[in-house]
């Protein structure tokens, strides 16, 4: 999935930045940032506060190996005997939990190398980009299960490598960033004054890259999460842990979906697809007010309107 | 073309896979533990596998197993199987991929036709009811985990439609094969019901991707100003579009699609696996679950291999696509 | 004789009145200039000419080229015209052309669609334009980021040509290039509007260009003509104190006389007048400006002032 190099590596740097006032008022404004809005924090609510929400704890088992859904488990039971619901609910802090941090982790790695690079330029600079290029062009999952393979099953370990994986396109994204915004007025005026790097770059230059970074931030999420997911189906993940990736799995290892237990499949994925599209759709409204693309089409399906002329017109 | 950007890129691209055979070779060699003690069979007692150690190698110093590694991949061995009856890697490798290969081709295809057509339909009608819709689906499509979908078209689909959900023959033609009494068009046929389902699992989620791309590209395309120049020369819509507009909209499309190559592996990894389609995904499945290291080195490092080189043959048609591109 | 008549009384984008009463007439072969700020409608006016409107558009007026009127039926009737009869020159030719494209296939595009004529009999034609423009023909094959931008602008005016179209509108089409490109350009603008009989249309914000063109100028003030007349009387004598303080801000080429610029700023669009719209930055206004909502009338041989004080000084 190719989530955060999409959005990132096509938008080209903007020599706008709405202040944070004005990117709260735009996702609050759009549509689709809002309906994200809502699906992130009613998600935010489920995983901080699901282990409670859940109507059975998730050990002792509550009921009947997959039985459907029914009075008292409304979304059946897994191949345990657990019920689902309770299983959704304790998955959630897991994945968005992974999700998060990955993102963070990302963010930081990323985040770095790239206003390093952009910024210093030089050496330094083509080796970095070299490697994160090399990261952008191996494929991701066949490193994340061969890592994970070779390193252990943990979360921590996940979280690590899923951040490795996917830094290189928010340092790229953030090197192009910090490049543009080194060429404009008031960073050279900074120079000339004498202002030495650290000062520059803390008072100048970052102020101008959080937006950014945040904004991507928000789309690693996503991808975080959706990740974690392919991990833990091969089996590589954290034994531990539940996720919804992991219930996913332990429904195929029981081959739920040749005996049509499709409550044990159904829920899972689709609280993924779920959040990871209210990610995207935040993340990108985000992105759209801090790089403005808005232009006027200049080819439309619709038509413009004619009005008769009214009243009268008498000229020379 | 210009022949430095080909040499720069060919030049690019044989770097990385220099780059991904040690951080191959070093990932592998670098274990908490090391390769064979994880093995586990009947036989695996203490001896055998320090003589296995000692077989393949792995007690010599670490540059001289690279050099040796190196060595042997130049003549196209990528070491033995830890299984038994240890084959070599490149023969238990070999049947897989031909195997992933047309199905892979048809998801791609089909990801790419659908994901490019919807995504011009959304930038068309930008702003209306039908852009919204599909652009909904198509977010849906592509936020989806890829095993999910194809799990659901094993609990709804295959069963509807008549379509088997495992394997790659029926094992009653495979019979008949060897016997020889099927025809070849069967045959085909029979491979091909196997591997629709996959395909479209994969298929749908990156036709989702496409699809955004393709609309994101047009869309700031239309706002160009050859485009009003097209419509003020009183061209038909239609005709601006595809002319005009998309053939601009192609460098972009093409290197997002080309930034996306490396995640199908994870889709056939996982898809594969679901419908036990065996290709090089379930191959490299087996091996993790195996510890079976050398198989799985050796697939990783294949389609390592085969991402950067498709990358590459899309950095070679850019310049057929914008002519522009032989300036960079 | 082509006579061109255009009327714009109304037109809103998302209820934005941004081109009001806007006409006049032009016979073959003659220019005009349409000239002021920017913002003031007037790349507006000419796209709507063509009816090039965004869908959130309205348009209400007449264009009426030999008889007939292209607006009545909107789309439908406007678009048979485009490039046949009225043909349009961009500010910033550099993106008129599609980059992917060569310049000699985009300069037959609209030839062998309209069918004008088709094949190699397009193909030479089009080198015939080149060369007409000052292009060398064998930069047929070229593509647009290959040549520079004065000759890519020429380029466009090439393409313009191609269905021998009886107007040419220009937005801008010096702004981008250099002085001495602009003027060249211009000079084959001329040549060219003369040798055809091409009425041209040109719109600017750059005054002195338009006396040396034009024969005829207007001056257009938040969406309205506020003066229009012969290029060489309004140069010499701008009856409308907008016009006048509009030449005092142009340095002149001797460098004498101070620069002046306009205080204030154009007004919204989005409301009717109470008045006249230049009257809070006019230096000659009185009270009767503010309640009084001046007319285009008549003030001297084919002249026209949208005041009710032409001619004052201050």
């Amino acid at each position: 999935m190719s989530l955060a190099s999409v959005e990132t590596v096509a938008a080209e740097p903007g020599a706008v930045i709405a202040a944070p006032a004005g990117v709260v008022r735009a996702v609050l404004r759009t549509w689709s940032a809002r309906i994200g809005l809502v699906i992130l924090v009613l998600f935010l609510v489920v995983a901080v506060f699901g282990p409670w929400l859940a109507p059975y704890p998730t050990t002792p088992t509550s009921g009947q190996i997959f039985a459907p859904p029914g009075p008292g488990h409304p979304l059946g039971t897994d191949d345990a005997g657990v019920d689902m619901l309770s299983l959704i609910l304790k998955g959630a802090r897991v994945s968005l939990i992974v999700g998060f941090a990955s993102a963070c982790v990302a963010m930081i790695i990323g985040g770095t190398v790239g206003v390093v690079t952009g910024h210093f330029g030089g050496r330094t600079d083509s080796f970095l980009m070299r490697v994160a290029d090399y990261f952008l062009v191996i494929p991701d999952v066949p490193l994340m299960v061969v890592m994970a393979a070779l390193f252990g099953r943990s979360l921590t370990n996940i979280i690590i490598i899923i951040a490795l994986i996917y830094w290189a396109s928010t340092a790229r994204l953030i090197r192009a960033q910090t490049r543009s915004v080194r060429e404009r007025h008031f960073v050279r005026r900074a120079k000339s004054i004498g202002a030495g790097h650290p000062r520059l770059l803390m008072t100048h230059i970052v102020p101008q890259i959080v937006p950014l970074l945040i904004a991507n931030t928000v789309l690693m999420i996503a991808l975080g999460i959706y990740a974690e997911t392919f991990v833990t189906f091969l089996g590589l993940g954290d034994p531990e842990a539940t996720s919804w990736g992991s219930i996913l799995q332990d429904a195929f290892a029981a081959s739920a979906q040749t005996n049509g237990a499709w409550w044990a499949i159904v829920p899972p994925g689709l609280c993924v697809t779920v959040v990871v599209v209210g990610f995207t759709l935040v993340g990108q409204t985000v992105e759209e007010e801090l790089n403005p693309r808005l232009r006027v089409g200049h080819l439309a399906y619709r038509r413009f309107r004619v009005r008769p002329l009214g009243g009268d017109l008498s000229r020379d | 073309m210009t022949g430095t950007y080909l040499v720069k890129r060919v030049v690019f691209a044989f770097i990385t896979i220099l780059v991904a055979i040690t951080v191959n070779f070093v990932m592998f060699r670098a274990l908490p533990g090391d390769a064979v003690s994880g093995l586990r069979c009947r036989q695996c007692t203490v001896e055998f596998k320090r003589a296995q150690i000692h077989d393949l190698g792995l007690d010599r110093p670490l540059v001289v197993q690279y050099a040796l590694y190196m060595r042997g991949l130049a003549h196209g061995d990528l070491g033995r199987s830890l299984r038994a009856p240890y084959p070599t890697v490149t023969s238990s490798l070999w049947e897989p991929i031909k195997k992933t290969i047309p199905m892979i081709t048809l998801g791609t295809i089909f990801s790419i036709v659908v994901g490019v057509a919807v995504g011009v339909i959304a930038a068309w009608r930008r702003g209306s009811l039908v852009d919204r819709g599909a652009t909904g689906a198509t977010l849906a499509a592509y936020a989806m985990p890829t095993q999910w979908l194809a799990l659901l078209f094993v609990l709804y689909v295959a069963g509807w439609l008549g379509l088997p959900s495992s394997g790659v023959n029926d094992p009653d033609l495979q019979v008949a094969q060897v016997l020889g009494t099927v025809s070849w068009p069967d045959l085909a046929w029979d491979q091909f019901k196997h591997m629709i389902l996959p395909a479209l699992a994969i298929g749908i989620v990156f036709a989702g991707d496409y699809s955004l791309i393709t609309r994101s590209a047009l869309v700031e395309t239309l706002g160009e100003d050859y485009v009003l120049t097209a419509r003020a020369k009183g061209l038909p819509p239609r005709r601006i579009i595809r002319r005009h507009a998309l053939r601009n909209a192609m460098l972009p499309i093409a290197t997002l699609m080309a930034l996306s190559l490396g995640t199908i592996v994870g889709g056939v990894l996982v898809v594969e696996y679901v419908f036990s389609y065996p290709g090089i995904g379930l191959a490299v499945v087996e091996a993790i679950d195996k510890r079976d290291y050398p198989v799985l080195q050796g697939a990783f490092l294949l389609l390592t291999v085969g991402v950067v080189l498709a990358n590459l043959i899309a950095d070679l048609i850019y310049p057929k696509i914008d002519p522009r591109v032989t300036l960079t | 004789m082509t006579d061109l008549n255009v009327w714009f009384d109304v037109e809103d984008s998302g209820e934005v009145h941004v081109v009001r009463d806007v006409s006049f007439s032009l016979g073959r072969g003659e220019r005009i200039g349409l000239v002021g700020e920017s913002g003031c409608g007037k790349t507006t006016a000419l796209l709507a000419l063509m009816g090039l409107m965004p869908p959130n558009a309205t348009i209400a007026g007449r264009v009426i080229l030999d008889g007939a009127d292209l607006l009545v039926g909107g789309e439908e009737t406007v678009a048979p015209h485009r490039w046949r009869s009225v043909a349009m020159i961009f500010q910033g030719a550099m993106n008129a052309f599609s980059p992917v494209h060569r310049i000699g296939a985009q300069i037959v595009e609209p030839m062998e669609f309209h069918g004008t004529c088709r094949g190699n009999a397009a193909r030479s034609r089009a080198k015939e334009l080149l060369e007409l423009v000052g292009i060398p023909a064998t930069r047929f094959s070229s593509f647009p980021h290959e040549l520079s931008g004065g000759q890519r602008q020429r380029a466009s005016i090439a393409m313009a040509l191609a269905c021998e179209p009886k107007l040419l509108l220009a937005d801008e089409p010096t702004t981008a290039l250099d002085v001495i490109v602009q003027a060249q350009v211009l000079d084959l603008i001329a040549r060219l509007s003369d040798q055809l009989g091409l009425a041209v249309i040109l719109v600017t914000h750059d005054l002195p260009l338009v006396s040396g063109l034009c024969h005829r100028t207007a001056v257009m003030y938040a969406g309205q003509i506020a003066e229009m007349g012969e290029a060489a009387t309004i140069v010499h004598d701008p009856r409308h104190p907008y016009t006048r303080l509009l030449f005092a801000a142009t340095p002149d080429i001797d460098g004498e006389g101070t620069i002046a610029s306009i205080p204030g700023t154009p007004p919204r669009l989005d409301q009717a007048f109470t008045g006249c719209a230049f009257a809070p930055r006019c230096d000659v206004v009185i009270e009767r400006c503010s309640s009084l909502v001046p007319v285009l009338a008549r003030s001297g041989a084919g002249h026209a002032v949208r005041c009710i004080r032409p001619g004052v000084r201050p």
